[in-house]
């Protein structure tokens, strides 16, 4: 088991930014007061995928046969936008990932369609066990809902990783993956992350 | 002590009388008469709504139904579906509107910027487990829920559902045990007390806060409000379950009588401004 508490949380978001702008990709620190907790990290990413559900595959293929011999992407793959937000779980004293993701049309996409998007990075889980691992909640800062990755396993995942120099970092590049929230290895490389997360990673969610 | 389970039995008794109004706007013809119902204080919306929605939903303009998702609203504020009742009640309900709790029920234009989709039953349920799990990370670092069994959780889930308070006070006592690691040995405490506390605005900010103080006694709800004053606002009286809490009271006693199913304190505190 691995936990942080709140000054290691903001140390390792101090470093992420310094990096962050260094590299020029994007993160934002949000700062919602000065209590413990309301620190948080932000990042919008485009994201390409398909979230339209199987059976409406088929019918689409019924009517208009894909091209299979054109090298584009799929037309029904499409521009998601998604907003994440690393928060500092105050409960459970490690890093949570909140997310809310937009479709081209600017709707919001839903619980279903976030599992759409989490399983297409693995293998697929059954219902029950998706809503263990990732479901709608309110953000603690905000009050809005956000999805997000429960954090129940992550104190016990991030301690077979105790010699990272930036437990942040390592949390990132252990848990963003699933969301397609790709850190660079960039990063990875500049704390000398351990090799053992690459293995780590295979197996997460592994029951 | 009898007496202190007999504070458990008044608690979860708790009740609110409510009186449901159709959006005029979603209504095809006729508005329909309104809905009276008793609301448990500690239940969900989701859990007690199934008879109103049946009531009101052969009214509602069937091109416009979206019945897996509906939603009601006091005043204009919609109310947040995973909340407990009676915390809703408490954060909105002005005295001056008097009894019963006049909501209005939606089916349509689900403000999906402002509430959680509660869907089907199992999402609330994965919810209220989640809420279990936290609870019990910071009183026993997790260690009784995750020694649960399936049947266990099932069983804190259905008794809370059914209204079966023997049912689920039969699991729910292991998770109100203390551990006897914490401190000095000479008191048996949680580690730390899951609370929300809640503003006049309906958010809610948590803490890390032990039931023991610096001088290793039990810590009382008086010096855990001065631990969360600061020196804009003074937090002065603490208000749950509709009633006002004496501030003499030790904070792992509230935790063990007054916490919700979901075995966290909602407490909605009283600031004064300095």
């Amino acid at each position: 088991m691995l936990t942080m508490t709140w000054e290691e949380f903001q140390k390792d978001c101090g470093e992420l930014m310094h990096l962050s702008n260094e590299f020029d990709d994007g993160w934002e620190l949000v700062s919602k007061g000065s209590d413990v907790g309301q620190v948080y990290l932000k990042k919008t990413e485009k994201v390409r995928e398909n979230l339209e559900v199987a059976i409406d595959m088929e019918e689409c293929l019924l009517e208009e046969p894909l091209d299979l011999s054109s090298e584009e992407p799929v037309q029904s793959d499409e521009l998601i936008t998604v907003e994440y937000h690393v928060v500092y779980s105050i409960s459970y004293q490690v890093p949570m990932l909140f997310f809310r993701g937009y479709r081209s049309n600017g709707a919001l996409i839903s619980l279903e369609e976030s599992w759409k998007l989490f399983n297409a990075t693995i293998k697929s889980y059954t219902r029950q066990e998706m809503l263990s691992i990732l479901t709608q909640m309110d953000h603690p800062h905000l009050f809005k809902p956000f999805l997000c990755l429960h954090p129940c396993k992550t104190a016990e995942i991030l301690g077979q990783t105790s010699d990272s120099q930036n437990k942040l970092v390592t949390f990132l590049s252990v848990f963003g993956p699933y969301v397609h929230l790709k850190l660079s290895a960039k990063y990875g490389m500049y704390f000398n992350e351990p090799e053992a997360v690459q293995n780590i990673r295979r197996d997460t969610f592994s029951r | 002590m009898a007496t202190d389970r007999e504070v458990l039995r008044i608690v979860w008794d708790g009740q609110i009388p409510a009186v449901i109004h159709a959006d005029p706007e979603e209504v095809d013809i006729q508005q329909p008469e309104d809905f009276y119902l008793i609301f448990p204080r500690l239940s969900y919306l989701p859990l007690v709504s199934d008879k109103v929605k049946k009531y009101f939903q052969k009214y509602v303009n069937n091109q416009q139904l979206d019945a897996g998702n509906i939603w009601f609203d006091y005043n204009g504020t919609p109310l947040k579906l995973h909340y407990p009742i009676g915390v809703l009640y408490d954060l909105t309900h002005r005295e001056d509107e008097g009894l019963p709790w006049r909501l209005t029920i939606h089916f349509t234009k689900f403000p999906e910027d402002v509430l959680v989709k509660f869907s089907t039953k199992d999402i609330l349920e994965s919810h209220f487990l989640s809420c279990l799990k936290e609870a019990d990370v910071l009183k026993h670092r997790g260690q009784i829920i995750s020694a649960m069994t399936k049947k266990d959780h099932n069983q804190l889930w259905l008794g809370l559902v059914n209204d079966k308070f023997d049912q689920f006070w039969a699991v729910n006592r292991r998770l109100m045990e203390s551990c006897s690691s914490n401190g000095n040995g000479s008191d048996e405490c949680f580690k730390h007390i899951p609370v929300r506390l809640y503003n006049e605005d309906g958010t809610f900010t948590q803490k890390l806060i032990s039931p023991i103080n610096e001088t290793g006694q039990r810590r009382t709800l008086h010096e855990m409000l001065e631990e969360i004053s600061n020196t804009d606002k003074q937090a002065v009286a603490v208000r749950t379950h509709g009633v006002f809490v004496h501030e003499e009271t030790p904070i792992q006693w509230m935790s063990e009588h007054l916490s919700y199913p979901d075995n966290f304190l909602h407490l909605h505190i009283i600031y004064k401004e300095i």
